[in-house]
């Protein structure tokens, strides 16, 4: 087997075929199957600790389940080496506070949330977009025709996953254990979602739409959604919602949703269906995967923690809350003792946005107030400064603490606990040491 | 629109994960010796090995502690909604056991 340079999962997505080939000497059979020949089917098969029976069955371009399941090998060259691996299967990494220091966040430091497999990448050229339901006109679009028959916009949106910050709550619900990082802030280029339901032409019943996108639920069974949900058709017309075809600039990669992805900022993520396929405008709220049960729900009332609330009790969520995170200095760096160092880091509040921005290297007893950039556009993250001065040497919590347009701050400590662990804006904090 | 050959992986991949576990668990890919890693060690582990790797890795799992009550109703889930095969209740109990037992709420990760 062939040193590898690029992690296998990479490897695979960039070309599965040649990946086949280079890692195992596979070669695809004329049905497009696999069959393994040879050397081939040898390595593979030792790698694996023994043979494949089934080897002429198996998919072209899989993984082996058995290679794909150790996190320890599991890379993604196109990712920052700093990026934290909750999960690779299905995909989960976190961006950790400091790499999300540049005012728009580069795809190799924009967090991932799969639901289902990471799919092999459709092109341009075969992806629709399909547009049905409560609406005058069923519309199939190809990317060419979003990208030249509407007005394209570009734009910094920020993209927050529902969760983040699960890993506060106590007792911890279940999902992935995101910190603070499962948020990016990137340049999305594309089309209005509103002039695309207006050219199909919305009907009076249309309250929500449904997404639906071509990545493979994990079991594998075709007829499930990986994720399925949507949003309130007031959301949807809002000029921020877009059908994105581009990020920062260039094709999304494949991890963003290649080719095409909605972006609905300042909603939980899985709003912003990744690959996706079909709009279905809806007379109801959605009921696909992720919109039922507890998934993307609070409860109506303050609960607490460890509750058992019932279903009919949880709401699905809307906008985010207004959040921040410290970007520099790293935490745990040293600082001089008597000397100001800068403070700096992004604000943001789902819908809103952030008017006033404060910290503390004391604990919360006295706050300082820093300076906070407008944003570009609506619905980016902010930038915020402040120069502080730790007094003396020894050791200190920098904590930050962000206000939105409707006076709303950040807590102090974790807020109401609910099943999944949504929304905990609590303040982010790290430590300095002044020497 | 899907692409033709991924539902195929759902078959393909209980499959070797069984191999794997039968033969010599390839210890040169496992972060760490122990066969059913990154499980902790104990009784049931190797039956909640093969339950869980069929669809997803086995962090989903090692990434939180829950109770016992927060597995029970995770398994459900994971048939009802999510497509999971239906375990027979003998092995759904021993895979509960050891899920409540040595991935309960103090488990650390």
């Amino acid at each position: 087997m062939p040193k590898m340079e690029k992690g296998l999962i990479e490897l695979y997505h960039e070309d599965p075929e040649r990946a086949d080939y280079l890692v195992f000497g596979r070669r695809a059979g004329p049905d497009r199957r696999g069959f393994l020949r040879g050397a081939g089917l040898a390595s593979m098969g030792a790698l694996l600790g023994t043979a494949i029976p089934f080897s002429a069955n198996m998919p072209l371009g899989l993984i082996p389940a058995a290679l794909a399941d150790s996190v320890d090998e599991f890379r993604f060259e196109a990712k920052h080496g700093d990026l934290i691996i909750h999960n690779d299967r299905p995909v989960n990494m976190e961006t950790p506070a400091h790499l999300l220091d540049d005012d728009i966040t580069p795809a190799a430091n924009h967090f991932i949330r799969n639901n289902g497999t990471m799919p092999m990448p459709m092109s341009k050229a075969d992806w629709r977009l399909k547009i049905d339901g409560e609406v005058e006109t069923e519309l199939e679009l190809s990317y060419d025709q979003l990208m030249n028959e509407f007005e394209l916009v570009t734009l910094r949106l920020q993209i927050e996953c529902g969760g983040n910050g699960r890993a506060g709550f106590n007792p911890l619900p279940r999902g992935n254990p995101w910190t603070i990082g499962a948020i990016g802030n990137a340049e999305w280029t594309g089309v209005r979602l509103r002039d695309i339901l207006r050219r199909a032409g919305v009907k009076q019943s249309a309250v929500y739409t449904g997404h639906f996108s071509y990545d493979d639920h994990l079991s594998g069974d075709p007829d499930r959604q990986a994720i399925s949900r949507g949003g309130p058709i007031d959301k949807m017309m809002d000029p921020h919602t877009i059908v994105a075809l581009q990020m920062n600039g260039g094709d999304i990669p494949i991890e963003h949703g290649y080719p095409a992805r909605i972006v609905a900022p300042g909603w939980a993520g899985s709003v912003s269906q990744k690959w996706v396929t079909r709009i279905w405008v809806r007379d109801r709220e959605h009921d696909g995967s992720g919109m039922t049960g507890l998934s993307y729900r609070m409860p109506r009332y303050p609960v607490e923690p460890g509750a058992e609330v019932p279903h009919e009790d949880m709401m699905v969520m809307g906008s985010m809350i207004v959040k921040s995170v410290i970007t520099n200095p790293v935490a745990g760096t040293d600082v001089q003792a008597g000397r100001p160092f800068e403070l700096r880091g992004q604000a943001w509040a789902g819908d809103d946005w952030v008017t006033a921005m404060e910290v503390s290297i004391d604990f919360g007893a006295t706050w300082q107030a820093a300076s906070v950039d407008p944003a570009p556009n609506r619905y980016s993250w902010q930038r915020w400064r402040a120069q502080v001065t730790p007094p003396q040497a020894g050791y200190y919590e920098v904590w930050a603490r962000a206000t939105d347009n409707r006076g709303r701050s950040q807590p102090m400590v974790v807020p109401g606990w609910n099943p999944r662990g949504y929304l905990n804006n609590a303040c982010h904090r790290i430590h300095v040491n002044a020497v | 629109m899907k692409k033709s050959f991924l539902p195929g992986a759902a078959r393909v991949a209980p499959i070797l994960g069984l191999v794997l576990g039968l033969g010599l668990a390839a210890p040169a890919l496992a972060g760490d010796d122990y066969e059913f890693a990154p499980l902790p060690p104990g009784e049931g582990a190797e039956e909640t090995y093969f339950a869980c790797i069929a669809c997803h890795s086995l962090r989903t799992v090692t990434n939180g502690g829950y109770s016992r009550a927060v597995w029970d109703e995770l398994l459900d889930w994971m048939v009802e909604e999510q497509g999971m095969m239906e375990l027979d209740p003998e092995e759904r109990e021993i895979i509960l056991d050891y899920l409540a037992t040595h991935l309960g709420e103090d488990w650390s990760g």
